[in-house]
Protein backbone atom coordinates (compact mmCIF):
# COMPACT_ATOMS: atom_id res chain seq x y z
CA UNK A 1 0.00 0.00 0.00
CA UNK A 2 1.47 3.83 -0.92
CA UNK A 3 -0.02 6.11 1.74
CA UNK A 4 2.99 8.12 1.43
CA UNK A 5 3.69 10.61 4.06
CA UNK A 6 4.21 13.98 1.80
CA UNK A 7 1.44 13.55 0.05
CA UNK A 8 -1.63 15.65 1.62
CA UNK A 9 -3.47 13.45 3.72
CA UNK A 10 -6.98 15.65 3.24
CA UNK A 11 -7.67 14.49 -0.41
CA UNK A 12 -9.78 11.61 -0.53
CA UNK A 13 -9.54 9.72 -3.86
CA UNK A 14 -11.72 10.96 -6.47
CA UNK A 15 -14.47 8.39 -7.50
CA UNK A 16 -13.55 5.45 -5.24
CA UNK A 17 -16.63 7.31 -3.32
CA UNK A 18 -20.06 5.09 -3.94
CA UNK A 19 -21.90 8.17 -3.43
CA UNK A 20 -19.44 10.47 -4.83
CA UNK A 21 -19.54 14.32 -2.94
CA UNK A 22 -22.19 13.23 -0.19
CA UNK A 23 -19.28 11.27 1.79
CA UNK A 24 -19.42 12.35 5.40
CA UNK A 25 -16.96 9.74 6.34
CA UNK A 26 -13.82 8.87 4.60
CA UNK A 27 -11.53 6.60 5.87
CA UNK A 28 -8.88 5.85 3.32
CA UNK A 29 -5.73 3.40 3.66
CA UNK A 30 -5.15 3.29 7.48
CA UNK A 31 -3.37 1.39 9.49
CA UNK A 32 -3.29 1.24 12.72
CA UNK A 33 0.05 -0.81 14.78
CA UNK A 34 -0.24 -1.62 18.40
CA UNK A 35 3.44 -1.89 19.94
CA UNK A 36 2.32 -4.73 22.52
CA UNK A 37 5.08 -6.09 24.57
CA UNK A 38 6.27 -9.27 22.32
CA UNK A 39 6.40 -6.96 18.91
CA UNK A 40 3.78 -5.40 16.72
CA UNK A 41 0.42 -6.03 16.74
CA UNK A 42 -1.04 -4.88 13.49
CA UNK A 43 -4.82 -4.27 14.24
CA UNK A 44 -5.84 -2.77 10.88
CA UNK A 45 -4.52 -3.10 7.42
CA UNK A 46 -5.23 -0.54 4.40
CA UNK A 47 -9.17 0.08 5.03
CA UNK A 48 -11.04 2.45 2.91
CA UNK A 49 -14.56 3.09 3.52
CA UNK A 50 -16.42 5.90 2.52
CA UNK A 51 -19.83 6.03 4.74
CA UNK A 52 -22.33 8.50 3.23
CA UNK A 53 -24.42 11.27 5.12
CA UNK A 54 -27.43 9.50 6.75
CA UNK A 55 -26.77 6.12 6.27
CA UNK A 56 -26.34 3.38 9.08
CA UNK A 57 -23.21 1.06 8.16
CA UNK A 58 -22.69 -1.93 10.56
CA UNK A 59 -18.85 -3.26 11.41
CA UNK A 60 -19.45 -6.92 12.28
CA UNK A 61 -16.68 -9.64 12.83
CA UNK A 62 -15.35 -11.36 15.20
CA UNK A 63 -13.86 -10.46 18.52
CA UNK A 64 -9.59 -9.08 17.49
CA UNK A 65 -10.99 -8.40 14.62
CA UNK A 66 -10.24 -4.37 14.82
CA UNK A 67 -14.04 -3.24 14.70
CA UNK A 68 -13.60 -1.59 18.06
CA UNK A 69 -10.07 -0.24 16.82
CA UNK A 70 -11.20 1.14 13.91
CA UNK A 71 -14.32 2.99 15.61
CA UNK A 72 -12.08 4.86 18.02
CA UNK A 73 -10.16 6.12 15.22
CA UNK A 74 -13.08 7.27 13.56
CA UNK A 75 -13.98 8.97 17.11
CA UNK A 76 -10.60 10.01 17.01
CA UNK A 77 -9.60 8.23 20.13
CA UNK A 78 -6.83 6.93 18.65
CA UNK A 79 -4.62 7.37 16.23
CA UNK A 80 -3.89 5.52 12.64
CA UNK A 81 -0.56 4.71 12.70
CA UNK A 82 -1.03 5.64 8.82
CA UNK A 83 -3.82 6.67 6.21
CA UNK A 84 -6.63 9.55 6.73
CA UNK A 85 -9.78 9.96 8.02
CA UNK A 86 -12.35 12.59 6.82
CA UNK A 87 -15.23 14.28 8.40
CA UNK A 88 -17.08 16.47 5.59
CA UNK A 89 -13.97 16.62 4.21
CA UNK A 90 -11.93 18.13 7.80
CA UNK A 91 -9.10 15.84 8.54
CA UNK A 92 -9.71 14.44 12.15
CA UNK A 93 -6.51 14.72 13.01
CA UNK A 94 -4.05 17.47 12.55
CA UNK A 95 -0.34 17.95 13.51
CA UNK A 96 -0.14 14.96 16.11
CA UNK A 97 -3.67 16.25 17.50
CA UNK A 98 -7.20 15.62 17.49
CA UNK A 99 -8.88 18.44 15.47
CA UNK A 100 -11.79 18.95 18.29
CA UNK A 101 -13.49 20.93 15.59
CA UNK A 102 -14.15 18.68 13.23
CA UNK A 103 -15.65 15.91 16.18
CA UNK A 104 -18.42 19.04 17.03
CA UNK A 105 -20.88 17.09 15.16
CA UNK A 106 -19.89 13.53 16.58
CA UNK A 107 -21.76 11.02 19.36
CA UNK A 108 -20.16 8.57 20.92
CA UNK A 109 -22.10 5.38 22.36
CA UNK A 110 -19.65 2.74 24.26
CA UNK A 111 -20.24 -0.70 25.45
CA UNK A 112 -20.77 0.52 29.16
CA UNK A 113 -22.84 3.69 29.47
CA UNK A 114 -19.63 5.40 31.34
CA UNK A 115 -22.38 7.66 32.81
CA UNK A 116 -20.74 9.84 35.50
CA UNK A 117 -22.03 8.63 38.94
CA UNK A 118 -21.91 11.68 40.90
CA UNK A 119 -24.60 13.34 38.16
CA UNK A 120 -27.87 12.81 37.73
CA UNK A 121 -29.28 11.18 34.60
CA UNK A 122 -30.37 14.50 33.70
CA UNK A 123 -26.74 16.41 34.22
CA UNK A 124 -25.53 13.01 32.53
CA UNK A 125 -27.60 13.78 29.59
CA UNK A 126 -26.83 17.29 29.29
CA UNK A 127 -23.24 17.24 29.89
CA UNK A 128 -22.64 17.77 26.33
CA UNK A 129 -24.44 21.18 26.56
CA UNK A 130 -22.77 22.03 30.07
CA UNK A 131 -19.00 21.54 28.19
CA UNK A 132 -21.15 23.83 24.61
CA UNK A 133 -22.16 26.44 27.68
CA UNK A 134 -25.55 26.06 27.22
CA UNK A 135 -27.38 27.56 30.11
CA UNK A 136 -29.14 25.53 32.91
CA UNK A 137 -32.55 25.75 31.88
CA UNK A 138 -32.17 25.25 28.64
CA UNK A 139 -30.09 22.22 29.30
CA UNK A 140 -33.01 20.84 31.68
CA UNK A 141 -35.73 21.29 29.07
CA UNK A 142 -33.35 19.25 26.51
CA UNK A 143 -32.35 16.49 29.31
CA UNK A 144 -36.11 16.13 30.08
CA UNK A 145 -36.94 15.88 26.05
CA UNK A 146 -34.44 13.28 25.56
CA UNK A 147 -35.60 10.80 28.41
CA UNK A 148 -39.02 10.96 27.07
CA UNK A 149 -37.59 9.90 23.69
CA UNK A 150 -35.50 7.32 24.99
CA UNK A 151 -38.28 6.04 27.49
CA UNK A 152 -36.46 7.24 31.01
CA UNK A 153 -39.51 9.84 31.75
CA UNK A 154 -39.50 10.62 35.25
CA UNK A 155 -35.71 9.72 36.09
CA UNK A 156 -34.16 13.01 35.48
CA UNK A 157 -33.49 13.31 39.35
CA UNK A 158 -32.00 10.11 40.10
CA UNK A 159 -28.73 8.65 39.56
CA UNK A 160 -27.24 6.13 37.94
CA UNK A 161 -26.53 3.71 39.99
CA UNK A 162 -30.40 4.04 40.74
CA UNK A 163 -30.73 1.81 37.31
CA UNK A 164 -30.64 -0.83 35.79
CA UNK A 165 -28.01 -1.80 33.12
CA UNK A 166 -30.48 -1.17 30.04
CA UNK A 167 -31.67 2.04 31.34
CA UNK A 168 -28.04 3.48 31.64
CA UNK A 169 -27.55 2.56 27.88
CA UNK A 170 -30.86 4.73 27.10
CA UNK A 171 -29.04 7.57 29.22
CA UNK A 172 -25.96 7.18 27.41
CA UNK A 173 -27.73 7.25 23.99
CA UNK A 174 -29.50 10.45 24.98
CA UNK A 175 -26.55 12.03 26.03
CA UNK A 176 -25.07 11.32 22.79
CA UNK A 177 -28.13 12.96 21.00
CA UNK A 178 -28.39 15.83 23.57
CA UNK A 179 -26.30 17.98 20.83
CA UNK A 180 -27.70 16.86 18.00
CA UNK A 181 -24.94 15.04 16.41
CA UNK A 182 -24.61 14.22 12.60
CA UNK A 183 -22.71 11.40 13.27
CA UNK A 184 -23.56 8.77 15.72
CA UNK A 185 -20.66 6.49 16.72
CA UNK A 186 -21.95 3.12 19.07
CA UNK A 187 -19.60 0.57 20.06
CA UNK A 188 -21.29 -2.72 20.79
CA UNK A 189 -23.80 -0.20 22.60
CA UNK A 190 -26.06 -3.47 23.71
CA UNK A 191 -23.67 -5.85 23.85
CA UNK A 192 -24.70 -6.56 27.91
CA UNK A 193 -28.18 -6.08 27.43
CA UNK A 194 -30.35 -9.42 27.30
CA UNK A 195 -31.92 -10.73 23.98
CA UNK A 196 -34.96 -9.04 24.89
CA UNK A 197 -33.96 -5.98 25.58
CA UNK A 198 -31.63 -5.59 22.67
CA UNK A 199 -34.92 -6.10 20.46
CA UNK A 200 -36.27 -3.51 22.03
CA UNK A 201 -33.37 -1.30 22.25
CA UNK A 202 -32.71 -1.77 18.29
CA UNK A 203 -36.29 -1.08 17.21
CA UNK A 204 -35.68 2.19 19.18
CA UNK A 205 -32.34 2.72 17.46
CA UNK A 206 -33.75 2.62 14.20
CA UNK A 207 -36.81 4.71 14.89
CA UNK A 208 -34.11 7.54 16.22
CA UNK A 209 -32.13 7.08 13.87
CA UNK A 210 -35.18 7.75 11.33
CA UNK A 211 -36.19 11.17 13.11
CA UNK A 212 -32.88 12.05 13.61
CA UNK A 213 -31.52 11.50 10.21
CA UNK A 214 -27.74 11.08 11.49
CA UNK A 215 -25.11 8.82 10.07
CA UNK A 216 -24.47 5.68 12.40
CA UNK A 217 -21.52 3.47 12.45
CA UNK A 218 -22.31 0.72 14.57
CA UNK A 219 -20.16 -1.94 16.25
CA UNK A 220 -21.60 -5.71 16.97
CA UNK A 221 -20.81 -9.06 16.63
CA UNK A 222 -24.06 -10.47 15.84
CA UNK A 223 -24.73 -10.77 12.29
CA UNK A 224 -28.48 -10.43 12.68
CA UNK A 225 -28.60 -7.07 14.84
CA UNK A 226 -25.96 -5.90 12.37
CA UNK A 227 -28.40 -7.03 8.74
CA UNK A 228 -31.52 -5.60 11.17
CA UNK A 229 -29.99 -2.38 11.36
CA UNK A 230 -27.89 -1.44 8.78
CA UNK A 231 -28.17 -0.18 5.21
CA UNK A 232 -24.49 -1.93 4.68
CA UNK A 233 -23.08 -4.20 6.36
CA UNK A 234 -19.11 -3.92 6.44
CA UNK A 235 -17.66 -7.56 7.64
CA UNK A 236 -14.04 -7.31 9.11
CA UNK A 237 -11.46 -10.35 9.29
CA UNK A 238 -8.66 -10.67 11.71
CA UNK A 239 -4.65 -10.40 11.81
CA UNK A 240 -4.69 -8.09 9.93
CA UNK A 241 -8.11 -6.32 10.25
CA UNK A 242 -9.04 -5.63 7.30
CA UNK A 243 -12.70 -5.07 5.36
CA UNK A 244 -13.45 -8.64 3.53
CA UNK A 245 -16.73 -7.36 2.12
CA UNK A 246 -19.52 -4.76 2.15
CA UNK A 247 -22.63 -5.85 1.96
CA UNK A 248 -25.39 -3.85 1.01
CA UNK A 249 -29.00 -4.68 2.96
CA UNK A 250 -32.13 -3.56 0.39
CA UNK A 251 -34.59 -4.30 3.01
CA UNK A 252 -37.49 -1.70 2.97
CA UNK A 253 -37.45 0.44 6.52
CA UNK A 254 -38.97 0.76 8.85
CA UNK A 255 -38.08 -2.94 9.90
CA UNK A 256 -39.93 -4.53 12.58
CA UNK A 257 -39.05 -7.67 14.22
CA UNK A 258 -41.06 -9.76 11.40
CA UNK A 259 -38.87 -8.49 8.99
CA UNK A 260 -35.77 -11.00 10.71
CA UNK A 261 -37.99 -13.92 9.52
CA UNK A 262 -38.38 -12.92 5.92
CA UNK A 263 -36.79 -15.05 3.63
CA UNK A 264 -34.69 -11.88 2.17
CA UNK A 265 -33.73 -11.20 5.51
CA UNK A 266 -32.23 -15.17 6.41
CA UNK A 267 -30.26 -15.03 3.04
CA UNK A 268 -28.55 -12.42 4.04
CA UNK A 269 -27.60 -13.32 7.03
CA UNK A 270 -26.81 -16.83 5.89
CA UNK A 271 -24.60 -15.79 3.49
CA UNK A 272 -22.31 -13.28 5.95
CA UNK A 273 -22.15 -16.52 8.15
CA UNK A 274 -20.52 -18.69 5.40
CA UNK A 275 -18.57 -16.25 4.65
CA UNK A 276 -17.49 -16.03 8.29
CA UNK A 277 -17.03 -19.25 8.81
CA UNK A 278 -15.01 -19.63 5.72
CA UNK A 279 -11.78 -17.43 7.68
CA UNK B 1 -32.13 10.68 47.94
CA UNK B 2 -34.71 9.81 45.67
CA UNK B 3 -36.07 6.65 46.19
CA UNK B 4 -37.20 5.59 42.50
CA UNK B 5 -35.41 1.87 42.78
CA UNK B 6 -33.73 0.66 45.75
CA UNK B 7 -31.04 -0.94 44.37
CA UNK B 8 -30.28 -2.30 41.17
CA UNK B 9 -30.38 -6.00 42.88
CA UNK B 10 -33.80 -5.73 43.51
CA UNK B 11 -34.83 -3.65 40.48
CA UNK B 12 -33.79 -6.12 37.90
CA UNK B 13 -36.05 -6.20 35.29
CA UNK B 14 -33.96 -4.84 32.95
CA UNK B 15 -35.87 -2.64 30.35
CA UNK B 16 -39.30 -1.25 30.72
CA UNK B 17 -39.74 2.17 30.37
CA UNK B 18 -41.80 3.03 32.80
CA UNK B 19 -40.41 4.52 35.70
CA UNK B 20 -42.34 2.01 37.80
CA UNK B 21 -40.74 -0.99 37.05
CA UNK B 22 -38.17 0.27 39.46
CA UNK B 23 -39.97 0.15 42.11
CA UNK B 24 -40.17 -3.07 43.19
CA UNK B 25 -42.36 -2.69 46.11
CA UNK B 26 -40.51 -5.63 48.47
CA UNK B 27 -42.39 -4.05 51.61
CA UNK B 28 -39.88 -6.42 53.80
CA UNK B 29 -36.63 -5.37 52.72
CA UNK B 30 -37.57 -1.59 53.13
CA UNK B 31 -38.78 -2.94 57.06
CA UNK B 32 -35.25 -4.30 57.45
CA UNK B 33 -34.10 -1.34 55.94
CA UNK B 34 -35.65 0.58 57.91
CA UNK B 35 -34.35 -1.15 61.30
CA UNK B 36 -30.84 -1.14 60.17
CA UNK B 37 -30.68 2.43 59.76
CA UNK B 38 -32.04 2.95 63.37
CA UNK B 39 -30.14 -0.01 64.38
CA UNK B 40 -26.72 2.02 65.73
CA UNK B 41 -29.61 4.43 68.00
CA UNK B 42 -30.80 2.16 70.01
CA UNK B 43 -27.21 -0.41 70.59
CA UNK B 44 -25.05 2.50 71.34
CA UNK B 45 -27.07 3.27 74.42
CA UNK B 46 -27.12 0.16 75.28
CA UNK B 47 -23.49 -0.34 75.02
CA UNK B 48 -22.35 2.77 76.66
CA UNK B 49 -24.91 1.30 79.64
CA UNK B 50 -23.44 -2.14 79.94
CA UNK B 51 -19.81 -0.12 80.16
CA UNK B 52 -20.43 2.16 82.58
CA UNK B 53 -22.19 -0.94 84.43
CA UNK B 54 -19.24 -2.89 83.77
CA UNK B 55 -17.21 -0.18 85.32
CA UNK B 56 -19.03 0.49 88.54
CA UNK B 57 -19.60 -3.10 88.82
CA UNK B 58 -15.57 -3.22 88.67
CA UNK B 59 -15.30 -0.40 91.15
CA UNK B 60 -18.10 -1.66 93.71
CA UNK B 61 -18.31 -5.24 94.00
CA UNK B 62 -15.01 -6.41 92.93
CA UNK B 63 -13.30 -3.17 94.73
CA UNK B 64 -10.69 -1.91 92.15
CA UNK B 65 -8.71 0.20 93.74
CA UNK B 66 -10.07 4.21 93.11
CA UNK B 67 -6.56 5.14 92.03
CA UNK B 68 -6.85 2.24 89.26
CA UNK B 69 -10.45 2.89 88.51
CA UNK B 70 -12.23 6.01 89.81
CA UNK B 71 -16.21 5.71 90.09
CA UNK B 72 -18.37 6.68 87.14
CA UNK B 73 -19.84 9.24 89.77
CA UNK B 74 -16.18 10.49 91.15
CA UNK B 75 -15.46 10.68 87.33
CA UNK B 76 -18.64 12.51 86.17
CA UNK B 77 -18.08 14.83 89.26
CA UNK B 78 -14.26 16.02 88.18
CA UNK B 79 -15.95 16.50 84.93
CA UNK B 80 -18.47 18.75 86.36
CA UNK B 81 -15.33 20.71 88.22
CA UNK B 82 -13.05 21.00 85.11
CA UNK B 83 -16.20 22.49 83.01
CA UNK B 84 -17.40 24.83 85.64
CA UNK B 85 -13.94 25.97 86.64
CA UNK B 86 -13.67 28.06 83.02
CA UNK B 87 -9.64 27.16 82.57
CA UNK B 88 -10.63 23.89 80.52
CA UNK B 89 -12.09 25.87 77.60
CA UNK B 90 -8.92 27.79 76.95
CA UNK B 91 -7.13 24.45 77.23
CA UNK B 92 -9.75 23.28 74.89
CA UNK B 93 -9.62 25.31 72.39
CA UNK B 94 -5.71 25.25 72.25
CA UNK B 95 -5.90 21.45 71.37
CA UNK B 96 -8.95 22.05 69.08
CA UNK B 97 -6.80 24.94 67.21
CA UNK B 98 -3.82 22.71 66.65
CA UNK B 99 -5.84 19.85 65.54
CA UNK B 100 -7.63 21.81 62.95
CA UNK B 101 -4.98 24.43 61.77
CA UNK B 102 -2.83 20.58 61.30
CA UNK B 103 -5.72 18.86 59.68
CA UNK B 104 -6.44 21.73 57.33
CA UNK B 105 -2.97 21.83 56.60
CA UNK B 106 -2.86 18.23 55.51
CA UNK B 107 -5.61 18.04 53.81
CA UNK B 108 -4.38 21.08 51.57
CA UNK B 109 -1.06 19.93 51.00
CA UNK B 110 -1.73 15.99 50.78
CA UNK B 111 -4.23 16.73 48.27
CA UNK B 112 -1.61 19.03 46.32
CA UNK B 113 1.06 16.00 46.60
CA UNK B 114 -1.09 13.47 46.29
CA UNK B 115 -2.40 15.02 42.92
CA UNK B 116 0.80 16.02 41.81
CA UNK B 117 2.31 12.33 42.69
CA UNK B 118 -0.75 10.58 40.89
CA UNK B 119 -0.19 12.66 37.62
CA UNK B 120 3.72 12.70 37.43
CA UNK B 121 4.61 8.86 37.33
CA UNK B 122 8.39 9.36 37.33
CA UNK B 123 8.41 11.61 40.00
CA UNK B 124 6.33 9.25 42.24
CA UNK B 125 8.85 6.99 41.35
CA UNK B 126 11.44 8.80 42.31
CA UNK B 127 10.25 9.34 45.30
CA UNK B 128 8.85 6.17 46.25
CA UNK B 129 11.72 4.75 48.26
CA UNK B 130 11.53 7.88 50.36
CA UNK B 131 7.86 8.12 50.64
CA UNK B 132 7.89 5.01 52.15
CA UNK B 133 10.71 5.51 54.32
CA UNK B 134 8.94 8.50 55.75
CA UNK B 135 6.18 6.13 56.50
CA UNK B 136 7.44 3.77 58.23
CA UNK B 137 9.51 5.88 60.68
CA UNK B 138 7.47 6.42 63.88
CA UNK B 139 6.79 10.52 63.59
CA UNK B 140 5.71 10.67 67.35
CA UNK B 141 9.89 9.98 67.87
CA UNK B 142 10.14 13.09 66.09
CA UNK B 143 8.58 15.10 68.49
CA UNK B 144 11.20 16.54 70.90
CA UNK B 145 13.14 17.35 67.98
CA UNK B 146 9.91 19.57 66.90
CA UNK B 147 10.07 20.78 70.20
CA UNK B 148 13.38 22.35 69.92
CA UNK B 149 12.88 23.76 66.48
CA UNK B 150 9.70 25.02 67.55
CA UNK B 151 9.46 25.31 70.99
CA UNK B 152 7.06 24.30 73.41
CA UNK B 153 4.24 26.82 71.67
CA UNK B 154 1.64 25.20 69.70
CA UNK B 155 3.26 25.42 66.13
CA UNK B 156 5.37 22.17 67.11
CA UNK B 157 1.46 20.34 67.61
CA UNK B 158 0.36 21.87 64.57
CA UNK B 159 3.06 20.22 62.44
CA UNK B 160 3.18 16.75 64.49
CA UNK B 161 -0.93 16.97 63.99
CA UNK B 162 -0.41 17.90 60.13
CA UNK B 163 2.66 15.38 59.39
CA UNK B 164 0.09 12.58 61.08
CA UNK B 165 -2.58 13.13 58.95
CA UNK B 166 -0.93 13.84 55.54
CA UNK B 167 0.05 10.33 54.87
CA UNK B 168 -3.38 8.88 54.69
CA UNK B 169 -4.57 11.97 53.40
CA UNK B 170 -2.08 12.60 50.51
CA UNK B 171 -1.92 8.36 50.04
CA UNK B 172 -5.72 8.23 49.14
CA UNK B 173 -5.99 10.98 46.78
CA UNK B 174 -3.10 10.10 44.84
CA UNK B 175 -4.59 6.19 44.58
CA UNK B 176 -7.94 8.45 43.82
CA UNK B 177 -6.64 10.91 40.82
CA UNK B 178 -5.19 7.20 39.27
CA UNK B 179 -8.40 5.32 39.72
CA UNK B 180 -10.49 7.61 37.05
CA UNK B 181 -12.00 5.70 35.19
CA UNK B 182 -11.08 5.02 31.37
CA UNK B 183 -14.32 4.63 30.20
CA UNK B 184 -15.55 8.27 31.17
CA UNK B 185 -11.87 9.79 30.01
CA UNK B 186 -12.93 8.49 26.96
CA UNK B 187 -16.56 10.30 26.72
CA UNK B 188 -14.60 13.59 28.03
CA UNK B 189 -12.15 12.98 25.12
CA UNK B 190 -14.71 11.96 22.56
CA UNK B 191 -16.87 15.20 23.58
CA UNK B 192 -13.84 17.88 22.92
CA UNK B 193 -13.96 18.97 26.61
CA UNK B 194 -11.28 21.35 27.95
CA UNK B 195 -8.37 20.15 30.45
CA UNK B 196 -10.42 21.86 32.70
CA UNK B 197 -13.39 20.74 32.17
CA UNK B 198 -12.27 17.13 32.74
CA UNK B 199 -11.03 18.76 35.74
CA UNK B 200 -14.16 20.02 37.45
CA UNK B 201 -16.23 17.72 35.84
CA UNK B 202 -14.51 13.93 36.02
CA UNK B 203 -11.33 14.36 37.47
CA UNK B 204 -12.16 16.72 41.24
CA UNK B 205 -15.42 14.36 41.06
CA UNK B 206 -14.12 11.52 40.81
CA UNK B 207 -11.11 11.63 43.86
CA UNK B 208 -13.50 13.76 46.53
CA UNK B 209 -14.80 10.29 47.58
CA UNK B 210 -10.69 9.05 47.85
CA UNK B 211 -10.39 13.11 49.39
CA UNK B 212 -12.63 12.34 51.65
CA UNK B 213 -11.74 8.60 52.57
CA UNK B 214 -8.00 10.24 53.75
CA UNK B 215 -9.79 12.61 55.70
CA UNK B 216 -12.02 10.74 57.69
CA UNK B 217 -8.64 9.08 58.83
CA UNK B 218 -6.49 12.02 59.12
CA UNK B 219 -8.74 13.46 61.41
CA UNK B 220 -8.33 11.12 63.61
CA UNK B 221 -4.25 10.95 63.41
CA UNK B 222 -4.36 14.49 63.94
CA UNK B 223 -6.28 14.54 67.34
CA UNK B 224 -3.48 11.73 67.91
CA UNK B 225 -0.51 14.49 66.95
CA UNK B 226 -1.70 16.82 68.88
CA UNK B 227 -2.26 14.91 72.19
CA UNK B 228 0.83 13.38 72.10
CA UNK B 229 2.64 16.70 71.39
CA UNK B 230 1.34 17.86 74.17
CA UNK B 231 1.85 15.23 76.04
CA UNK B 232 5.30 15.45 75.65
CA UNK B 233 5.79 19.32 75.67
CA UNK B 234 4.19 22.29 76.40
CA UNK B 235 2.14 23.84 79.25
CA UNK B 236 -1.78 24.00 78.10
CA UNK B 237 -3.85 22.14 76.22
CA UNK B 238 -6.30 19.24 77.10
CA UNK B 239 -2.62 16.67 76.57
CA UNK B 240 -0.93 18.66 78.88
CA UNK B 241 -4.02 18.41 81.57
CA UNK B 242 -3.57 14.82 81.39
CA UNK B 243 -0.05 14.84 82.44
CA UNK B 244 -0.85 17.35 85.03
CA UNK B 245 -3.57 14.81 86.56
CA UNK B 246 -1.31 11.90 86.13
CA UNK B 247 1.31 13.78 88.10
CA UNK B 248 -1.06 15.49 90.70
CA UNK B 249 -2.19 11.48 91.09
CA UNK B 250 -5.76 12.56 90.33
CA UNK B 251 -7.25 9.84 88.82
CA UNK B 252 -10.79 11.09 88.44
CA UNK B 253 -9.82 14.23 86.66
CA UNK B 254 -7.22 12.24 84.43
CA UNK B 255 -10.33 10.31 83.24
CA UNK B 256 -12.57 13.23 83.01
CA UNK B 257 -9.67 14.74 80.61
CA UNK B 258 -9.28 11.85 78.91
CA UNK B 259 -13.76 11.61 78.45
CA UNK B 260 -13.51 15.31 77.14
CA UNK B 261 -10.34 14.10 74.30
CA UNK B 262 -12.83 11.00 73.25
CA UNK B 263 -16.06 13.63 72.72
CA UNK B 264 -13.99 15.92 70.83
CA UNK B 265 -12.72 13.57 68.68
CA UNK B 266 -16.09 11.95 68.31
CA UNK B 267 -17.48 15.24 66.88
CA UNK B 268 -14.43 16.24 64.98
CA UNK B 269 -15.25 12.70 62.80
CA UNK B 270 -18.60 13.23 62.69
CA UNK B 271 -18.27 16.48 61.23
CA UNK B 272 -15.45 15.45 58.55
CA UNK B 273 -18.46 12.46 57.36
CA UNK B 274 -21.40 14.65 57.63
CA UNK B 275 -19.42 17.16 55.39
CA UNK B 276 -18.51 14.05 53.14
CA UNK B 277 -22.43 13.09 53.10
CA UNK B 278 -23.42 16.38 52.25
CA UNK B 279 -20.39 16.79 49.09
CA UNK B 280 -20.65 13.65 47.43
CA UNK B 281 -24.20 12.30 48.21
CA UNK B 282 -23.97 10.28 45.43
CA UNK B 283 -21.20 8.05 46.45
CA UNK B 284 -21.96 4.23 47.68
CA UNK B 285 -19.89 4.71 51.16
CA UNK B 286 -22.57 7.58 51.65
CA UNK B 287 -26.05 6.06 49.98
CA UNK B 288 -25.96 2.56 51.55
CA UNK B 289 -26.08 -0.12 48.60
CA UNK B 290 -28.01 -2.26 51.14
CA UNK B 291 -29.12 -5.16 48.93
Amino acid sequence: MTVSAPQPSVAPRPGSNRAAGQAQLEVTGVDKIYQARRGEVHALSNVDLSIARGEFISLVGRSGCGKTTLLRILAGLLPPSSGSVTADGESIWRGGKRNDEAFQNFGLVFQDANLFPWYTVADNISLPLKLRGVARKARRARAAELCELVGLPGFENAYPRELSGGMRQRAAIARALSYDPTILLMDEPFGALDALTRDKMNLELQSIHAQAGATVVFVTHSISEAVFLADRVVLLTPRPGRIRSITPVPLPRPRSLETETSSEFQTIVRELRHELDEE
Amino acid sequence: MTHLAKSPETSAVPVDPRPAAAQDPDVPVADRDNLMRWLPFLSTPVLLIILIGGWQFAVSVIGVSEFILPAPLDVARALGDLISSGTIWHDLWITLYEVLVGFLLALVVGTAVGAVLGRVLWLERALQPALVALQVIPKVAFIPIFVIWFGFGTTSKVIMAAILAFFPIMLNVMLGVRSVDRGHRDVMRGLGASRWATFTNLELKSTLPYIFAGAEVGIVFAVIGAIVGEYLGGSEGLGHLVVKSLNALDAPSLFAVIVLLSIMGSLLYAAVTLTKRLMIPWHDSVAGVSA
